[in-house]
């Protein structure tokens, strides 16, 4: 990795940076990727701190086992569906205003986990760029989940409180009419 | 108090985590961004002078290729000409209407990652510029243009100029790691901001030069300095870096400031918009600079918040800048030394 | 602390910035369907019969204080996101146009009167405009790949059209204020009644 650079200067100096925010930026700018983060991250911070250091980790190792296994993975399947279904039922919990069990929040952490690592699987050019690409997309999607979840944690007073409700339900209400349009489209 | 102090602990882990990344990887990747340039004055109503200065990459030229509409008769054809780091390129035109709706190409741009910097001169002063992007690699010569669109493709140069530039990023993070409450670190950021806008502003006007090299090795070494002050201040050693940060932060600005104007000056800009893409240019390093601070910390509290994050790990952090920013400086000087010479 | 709340907007904005700097990146999102946001997003904001109505929804919530201020914009979505798979499915609704624009004249007068129903009803006819809004838009919703954006954005402002309606009504804490807003309801019940009657 050390003789990589000689390599990246042939194209000019930058060509790595720019893989690296390519790959930080994905869970932002994909939209399903966004939604099954931010219900999730909602979800683990509405679920107070225990929630919170149990399902970070798992989230973190599930991502990065999906994304390392990314090159076995011949045809990647469309992702979108399942993390429109994790986004609808983490949101869903939040919309009730109940603590979910942890294990619960586990399995969800992990199956968002594992969505978001196999949607985002780099597709760069070499392998240098697609690890680059890969560990960056692992560090913003652990980012924003952290973010959320910290807020969510904090939502102490009522109107904050409500606040992660409406969040939630909107989420809630995005994926049910994605996945109710899949089905119609998938049965006509 | 107590938080934010917490809250730093981790902004030190996030930064070494995104920084280190790029700098143990990439250890090139901190070098200036190097445009092209192209140039086009008006000599009489219908010639115009093209001036097309393609960068070297490691000894290789651009793989671009400058492509005129066929409406245009080339009176002098395109001749070459090899500059230190740089070929340039020229050749003379007949045009009708100004050029305006003129469409140029760049052949080749969208394989490359290097940004087209062009610059029409008319007779009668007017003037435009625009930055051309691998993305659309192409230039429609316009009727006008505002002052405000230069100025707009400036600031985004600049954030730009930030975001890819690791040593100034990783400087600043190593300045987090020493600073432990908000008053320290307001002033800190504004020293430094005050001291490279103040050295940018002076080279790029030439009044002040210094060669590339040896300004990037200084500072990697001022990376360094700060990355093993930060060690120092977790064995509970005092120092002057460890009291006033921002005496410090304001002495290396001074210096990262010649960084900035490497960039800035690379472009050959002419002297009637110096002032307006050098405001803006400024303005866009600060929107990414603090665009890089809030990111940061706010990853940094919500860890905080979430896990526990103590002395081993803001030591860990300082060491791994130390260790990157070691590396640069090896790696730099060896460059000025032994590989390539004062450029 | 309100420190989180600064940093997170700041984060926010350093993102957009970088989103708006580096056009590689407009890239990735644009084909992953990103673009979808805006078309999403302006849906329900250019039928008029829709704006005025949804805003209603927000003033009137302030008159029925609470719990029904904060019930309704959680639960409206959700019955929105019904209506709009009734709308996919095709379930029989009858006309739907009417119905909206119905429902208007009667948001526009619950608040022009300061109506305080008890929530039950209240809900009842919240929820029957949240279907027939829901319905008559998820039978557009595209079938391509930036659906799950173009969903979102049109959630989001719907949402966003209640918290403008919610905002404006908290002038009814003061008497000019209350007038002004049940004003407003006239407004948009004439308005809806115009629709109603097909002038506008």
């Amino acid at each position: 990795m050390w003789l990589a650079p000689q390599g990246a200067h042939a194209h000019g100096a930058i060509e790595g940076v720019g893989d690296f925010y390519a790959g930080l930026l994905h869970p932002f700018v994909v939209p399903a990727e966004l939604l099954a983060l931010l219900a999730i991250g909602l979800l683990i911070g509405r679920s107070g701190l225990a929630a919170c250091r149990l399902g970070i980790p798992i989230l973190a190792g599930a991502m990065a086992a999906a994304l390392a296994s990314a090159p076995a993975i011949t045809e990647a399947p469309d992702m979108t569906i399942a993390l429109a279904a994790a986004a609808l039922v983490s949101a869903a919990i939040v919309t009730t205003g109940l603590r979910a069990p942890r294990w619960i929040t586990a399995c969800l952490a992990m199956v968002a986990g594992l969505a978001v690592g196999i949607d985002a699987a780099p597709e760069a050019n070499s392998r240098f760029a697609a690890l680059l690409n890969g560990a960056a997309t692992l560090l913003g999607g652990v980012a924003l989940v952290t973010i959320i979840a910290a807020l969510g944690l904090r939502a102490e007073k009522h109107w904050q409180r409500i606040g992660t409700q409406v969040a939630a339900s909107w989420i809630v209400a995005s994926a049910v009419l994605y996945l109710a349009l899949q089905l119609v489209s998938s049965t006509r | 108090m107590a938080g934010f102090a917490r809250c730093l602990v981790a902004a030190h882990l996030l930064a070494v985590a995104v920084v280190a990344m790029l700098g143990l990887i990439l250890p090139a990747a901190a070098h200036e961004i190097r445009p092209a340039y192209l140039q086009i004055d008006q000599t009489d109503a219908r010639h115009f002078n093209i001036l097309w200065k393609t960068p070297l990459m490691s000894g290789m030229p651009l793989p671009v290729v400058l492509k005129l509409p066929d409406s245009v008769t080339h009176v002098l054809e395109p001749q070459e000409r090899p500059l230190p780091g740089s070929i340039l390129q020229k050749r003379i035109i007949s045009a009708p209407n100004d050029l305006a709706g003129l469409r140029i190409e760049f052949v080749g741009l969208q394989a490359t990652i290097t940004d087209v910097l062009v610059r029409v001169n008319w007779l009668d002063g007017r003037q435009a510029s625009a930055i051309v992007r691998p993305s659309q690699p192409w230039y429609v010569v316009p009727a006008e243009q505002s002052r405000w669109s230069v100025a707009f493709d400036y600031l985004k140069l600049g954030v730009r100029h930030i975001l890819y530039g690791l040593d100034h990023l990783l400087f600043v993070a190593s300045l987090m790691l020493i600073v432990r409450n908000w008053r320290v670190l307001v002033k800190t950021i504004t020293a430094f901001t005050i001291a490279h806008s103040i050295t940018l502003g002076l080279a790029t006007f030439g009044l002040v030069a210094l060669p590339g090299p040896p300004v990037e090795a200084l500072v990697a070494l001022s990376i360094l300095l700060v990355a093993a002050e930060a060690v120092r201040m977790e064995r509970g050693e005092k120092s002057l870096t460890i009291t006033w940060p921002w005496v410090v932060a304001f002495g290396f600005g001074l210096l990262h400031g010649f960084g900035f104007a490497g960039a800035m000056t690379d472009l050959g800009l002419p002297r009637q918009d110096l002032p307006l893409a050098l405001l803006f240019f400024n303005i866009g390093v600060e929107i990414g600079q603090l665009t890089f601070i809030a990111a940061i910390l706010a990853v940094a509290y919500s860890a905080r918040l979430i896990f526990t994050l103590g002395k081993p790990v803001r030591i860990a952090a300082a060491y791994g800048i130390g260790t990157i920013a070691a590396f640069w400086a090896v790696e730099r000087l060896d460059a000025i030394f032994f590989s390539g010479g004062l450029m | 602390m309100t420190f989180d709340k600064y940093v997170a907007a700041g984060a926010m904005i350093g993102f957009l910035t970088v989103m708006a700097v580096e056009p590689a990146l407009a890239h990735t999102g644009a084909d992953h369907g990103a673009g979808g946001f805006a078309t999403g997003f302006l849906h329900p904001l250019l039928g008029p019969d829709h704006v005025i109505a949804m805003i209603a929804v927000g003033l009137w919530g302030v008159f029925l204080g609470a719990p029904a201020i904060w019930v309704l914009p959680i639960v409206f979505p959700l019955v929105m996101a019904l209506g709009g798979v009734f709308g996919m499915i095709e379930v029989p609704l009858p006309s739907v146009e009417t119905g909206i624009a119905l429902s208007a004249v009667v948001l526009g007068l619950c608040v022009a009167l300061a109506a305080k129903p008890p929530l039950w009803m209240a809900a009842l006819i919240v929820g029957a405009f949240a279907i027939f809004h829901g319905y008559a838009h998820g039978a557009e919703m595209p079938v391509a790949s930036d659906a799950v954006s173009y969903a979102l954005g049109f959630v989001v402002a719907t949402g966003l059209l209640h918290l403008c309606g919610i905002g404006f009504g908290s002038l009814a804490r003061w008497p000019a204020g209350k007038l002004a807003v049940r004003a407003a309801g006239v407004l948009i019940a004439i308005a809806g009644g115009a629709f109603l009657s097909g002038i506008a």
